[in-house]
């Protein structure tokens, strides 16, 4: 797995531990600031992959932080943390120049992988007409997918999981991730939804070729071999 | 909170603060003032008419004395004087003065030496008795430089002035007397009222919020303010209940999660199997997702409640939300031999939050689906109605008895015989309750025998 170098801005110290040893171990390197200003310097002064702000930062709120990044047009990936009722948070989010949010407490795996999504998502061109994990390939000028040459009927919905587990392929997508991203949910609509699209995703995946489509037990979906 | 302050402060009013007490003696003193002001010009008025009436008997008699003639000698004038006293000896009091001030003749001996109008106090000493006579005079200045003087009893004055001294001082006494006492009346009475209210305010303060002011009945101003006070307990009462209960019920519902958390944890303590401790903690931390899904849920609740997300309604394609939620549960609703039927109508729009709207269908459909058995049906309608739109979802699993829809609306509130072995945590319903009301809507559950139907009323905006 690739190392990346990350700028926590964080004032929860307890947050930044957590974040710092979860990120570490998977072999990133993180520079934890504690307070706005400067991290708000630090992001624009150097080069990172990935910028991860709290919404409540002493002295200058994450939001006006990433809008001024923005504004000086410094598009490095954002994931932004917020607290536990912050229902709206995620559209004020994007809307003020981030690509993801998390909301506190979150768990690891998650973390792992928003943190993965978003680099990688940076670094796949978003226009490109196609994508193509092994022997699946997706058209996106005719919206449509084949496998080993086969088209496969897909509704819109799983054409919109398929082009968003392409981008992240070998990585781990999370339930959370499908829904904030495809469905666009900010409450848990249940286990069993998410998981009934994927399997007959799978179905149709698997019906005409080997297992690609890989259930990764307590973390989520993986679309692909592992990428090491 | 500042609830250190001083509560004894909040036994009412000190009598001469009241404003009952402060408004009868302003008055009083308003009245009095009033009183003396009406007393002064009757006074005036009633002086003026006597004074001028003397004044004019004066002018006369002098006029009859003088008797035209300019360049009248002594001698003539004292025949005159003498004509004119014949014919009322002592109503009129007159004297001629020499230009040295002698008296020349008269009846009194020092008349004031003065031309023009003049008081004078005349003593009179007859054997038994003395007494003081107020005269009314006029000095006429004659050709020789002597001076004729010609004055009428005027006591009338001074007993009129005492007497209106008299009235003054009675009235001011009467006055005072029934302001004072009023004022201490109507200041007893207010602060007795404002007791009986602070009583109350500190009950409530106390946490006691069951008593209320009481009232007279007399419908006035404090009246008024008790029956606004009651209102404010009454609905005090009723949010603090609930925030007990709703506390109450948290502490509960979180007491087993919670314990089962801490066992399960206890237990990977002294696992020795290292794939076994994993899957403890792993169970655990699922475990803590699902609280920390109540603490989300609680809080989204309150949130809906205190009305903020209204601000910010948009258009909402109720059709188009309707459609995407069937996609995204069809899937698990049709498994295990079970149906879905769905009938919606296009293009029913609202004002409303998409979100939230999304959330309170996608918590009935949840249930629909949890609690529909085997070869059952689920079944969504959406239409337009007189009001404005209705949805009605409906399944066939094992209902609700109408007895108990209460309790399945409530938070927390989960029906036993049907939900034990399905997972929930009881918030569902009242969430989608909360968010049909910011609607301006209603939400009713309907006993189907066998099944539910759920049935939403979303007004025209
Ligand atoms: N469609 C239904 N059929 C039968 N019973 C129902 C149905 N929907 C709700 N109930 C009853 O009402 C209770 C309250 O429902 P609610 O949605 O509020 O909570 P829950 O589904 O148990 O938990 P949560 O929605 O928070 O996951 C349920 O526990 C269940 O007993
Ligand atoms: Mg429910």
């Amino acid at each position: 797995m690739s190392s990346y170098k990350i700028l926590l801005i964080e004032d929860d110290l307890k947050a930044v531990n957590l974040i710092t040893t979860a990120l570490s171990l998977d072999g990133h390197r993180v520079t934890p600031i504690t307070d706005g200003h400067a991290g708000l310097l630090q992001a624009s002064m150097q080069l990172w992959d990935l910028l991860i702000v709290d919404r409540m930062l002493p002295r200058i709120e994450g939001l006006a932080l990433v809008k001024t990044l923005r504004e000086v047009s410094v598009n490095t990936p954002v994931l932004f943390l917020t607290a536990l009722d912050g229902i709206e948070d995620r559209v004020e989010g994007l809307r003020a120049g981030g690509d993801d949010y998390l909301v506190k407490p979150f768990s690891v795996v998650e973390l792992l992988a928003r943190v993965e999504a978003l680099v990688r998502r940076c670094h796949v061109q978003k226009e490109v007409q196609y994508l193509q994990v092994e022997d699946l390939l997706l058209d996106r000028m005719t919206r449509s997918v084949t496998r080993a040459g086969q088209l496969l009927a897909l509704t819109p919905r799983e054409y919109q999981i398929l082009d968003y587990m392409m981008r992240l392929a070998g990585q781990i997508v999370t339930a959370r991730m499908l829904l904030d991203n495809i469905w666009n949910f900010s409450f848990d609509p249940g286990t069993t939804v998410i998981e009934s699209h994927i399997s007959r995703l799978r179905a149709k995946i698997n019906n005409t070729g080997g297992e690609l489509l890989y259930t990764v037990r307590g973390k989520g979906y993986r679309l692909g071999a592992r990428v090491v | 909170m500042s609830s250190e302050r001083p509560v004894t402060a909040l036994a009412g009013p000190r009598l001469r603060h009241t404003s009952g007490f402060r408004l009868a003696v302003s008055s009083t003193v308003l009245a009095v003032v009033a009183a003396g002001l009406v007393l002064y010009l009757i006074y005036y008025g009633t002086v003026g008419l006597i004074n001028r009436t003397i004044e004019q008997q004066i002018i006369e008699e002098t006029g009859e004395i003088v008797d035209g003639q300019s360049q009248a000698t002594p001698a003539s004038l004292v025949a005159n004087m003498r004509e004119e006293s014949a014919e009322a000896p002592h109503a009129t009091i007159m004297a001629l003065v020499e230009p040295d001030g002698r008296v020349i003749a008269g009846n009194i001996s020092h008349p004031p030496l003065v031309a023009g109008w003049s008081w004078y106090k005349l003593r009179i000493s007859s054997e038994d008795r003395k007494k003081t006579e107020l005269i009314r005079g006029h000095g006429v200045r004659l050709a020789d430089g002597g001076l004729l003087y010609v004055g009428k009893d005027a006591t009338i004055f001074s007993i009129l002035r005492d007497r209106m001294d008299d009235v003054f001082g009675i009235s001011f006494l009467t006055l005072t007397m029934f302001g004072v006492g009023g004022g201490v009346l109507l200041g007893r009475g207010a602060a007795s009222r404002v007791k009986d209210i602070n009583r109350t305010l500190l009950q409530a303060m106390a946490g006691d919020f069951s008593h209320r002011v009481p009232r007279t009945g007399r419908d006035d101003e404090f009246d008024h303010l008790a029956k606004g006070i009651n209102v404010m307990l009454e609905r005090t009462e009723i949010l603090v209940e609930n925030i007990k209960q709703t506390g109450n019920e948290i502490a509960h519902d979180l007491r087993s999660p919670m314990a089962r958390l801490r066992s399960g944890l206890e237990l990977a303590l002294i696992e020795p199997d290292r794939e076994q401790l994993i899957e403890a903690v792993a169970l655990s931390i699922v475990q803590t997702d699902q609280i920390l899904e109540i603490f989300s849920s609680l809080l989204r609740l309150a949130q809906i409640e205190s009305g903020a997300r209204r601000s910010s309604f948009t258009r909402v394609d109720l059709s188009g939300l309707l459609e995407n939620l069937i996609e995204t549960y069809h899937l698990s609703i049709e498994t295990r031999g079970r149906t879905l039927l769905t009938a919606i109508t296009p293009d029913l729009m609202l004002q409303g939050d998409s979100a939230l709207l999304t959330q309170m269908l996608a918590n009935i459909l949840q249930n629909a689906e949890k609690f529909t058995p085997d070869g059952g049906r689920i079944s969504i309608f959406a239409m337009r109605c007189e009001a404005g739109l209705e949805i009605q979802m409906e399944d066939t699993g094992p209902g609700i008895p109408d007895s108990l829809h209460a309790t399945a609306l409530r938070r927390f509130g989960r029906i036993i015989d049907t939900a034990r072995t399905t997972p929930g945590a009881g918030l569902g319903l009242p969430l989608a309750v909360a968010i049909a009301e910011l609607h301006g809507g209603k939400l009713q559950l309907e006993d189907t025998a066998p099944g539910l139907r759920v049935r939403i009323l979303l007004p025209h905006t």
